[in-house]
């Protein structure tokens, strides 16, 4: 049961644990231990979810506000790209993310997102009181942008499969993957890379976070005062 | 149909605002209390999940710990809140068990 308290949040474990803790060794005998282990997970939902020990707490961090929303327009700006890249102008069906010309856009690419998550950690910051609240607000927007984007991609891999399948690196890869259904090889594909790209992207967004609420006192320096 | 499902409050939050306004109880107390007087064996997690929703509303507060217990007490906002919902309660009760009597 112990295991199952430590299901909670850690503040409202800190408040209430041992009280919990004394009670299911009192009523024990009242209830089987089934019982009391689905009534102790779903409360950890609960607490989870609801309260000032859950998901308010979350809502109540200005700077963890700030990532989400930020997060929400680089992901709404990520959107626009793969969907002009892969849909409104695709590559031709011989040419690969690897050939010079794409490399250079990938990396022109991967500066302004750099650029836009210095940014969130500014404004993290400046809604802060530590450099961790531009950490907060870059983790979140990150684990937000990785996960929007996946969705983005299995939404545009399915709804428009017959341009993305004609992809020059898709078809290759397909065609060595064993896979009978492109659709399934697309989306099981897209999905597993996102138990990387989840973690990577937070720490991407952790350490760009960091930098830019590192600057934030350069920032409010030069930033002209209004009267 | 179960009708015992609906012959008693099961209401978490009520039992314990209840319970609370006899007298300051902790967690154990407040598990046997409910028991006797609406027969109903709330889990360790619901009762806890509810306790901190009502403290964290202001409804009930913590009082002196006794030894290793936290006992809690109602609130003067607790207790309005309570008489207003078992007001309500009851007016509804009244007006449904006249209506079924007329039937």
């Amino acid at each position: 049961m112990r295991r199952l308290i430590g299901l909670y949040p850690r503040s409202w474990r800190d408040r209430y644990g041992d009280e919990l803790t004394e009670l299911i060794e009192e009523v024990r005998t009242d209830h089987s231990r089934a019982n009391i282990a689905w009534d102790i997970f779903r409360g950890a939902i609960t607490a989870h979810l609801t309260g000032r020990h859950g998901m308010r707490r979350f809502w109540s961090d200005p700077a963890l506000r700030r990532g989400f929303y930020d997060g929400l327009l680089i992901a709404a700006f990520g959107a626009i790209i793969i969907v002009y890249s892969n849909v409104l102008a695709p590559p031709g069906a011989n040419e690969s993310d690897s050939d010079p010309e794409y490399r250079i856009q990938y990396l022109v690419l991967l500066a302004v997102l750099g650029t836009m998550f210095v940014a969130v950690g500014l404004r993290g910051r400046l809604r802060g009181t530590s450099p961790g609240a531009g950490v907060r607000a870059g983790v979140v927007a990150g684990v937000l942008l990785a996960v929007l984007v996946t969705l983005t991609f299995v939404a545009v891999n399915n709804i428009f499969l017959e341009t993305v399948s004609q992809q020059h690196d898709k078809r290759l890869a397909f065609a060595a993957s064993g896979w009978t259904s492109m659709r399934a090889y697309l989306t099981v594909t897209q999905l597993k890379s996102a138990v990387i790209l989840v973690p990577l992207t937070a720490l991407a967004g952790a350490t760009a976070g960091l930098v830019g609420a590192l600057l934030a006192p350069f920032w409010t320096r030069l930033r002209p005062r209004s009267h | 149909m179960d009708s015992m499902a609906y012959s008693r409050f099961t209401d978490p939050a009520i039992l314990i605002l209840s319970s609370l306004a006899e007298m300051p109880r902790h967690g154990h107390a407040l598990y046997l209390d409910i028991m006797q007087f609406a027969g109903v064996r709330l889990g360790p997690g619901t009762l806890y999940g509810a306790i901190s929703r009502l403290e964290e509303r202001g409804l009930i507060e913590p009082t002196a710990p006794h030894g290793r217990r936290q006992p809690y007490r109602l609130t003067a906002s607790g207790a309005h809140v309570l008489r207003e919902y078992l007001s309500h309660a009851r007016t509804v009760a009244d007006i449904g068990l006249r209506r079924l009597e007329a039937t």
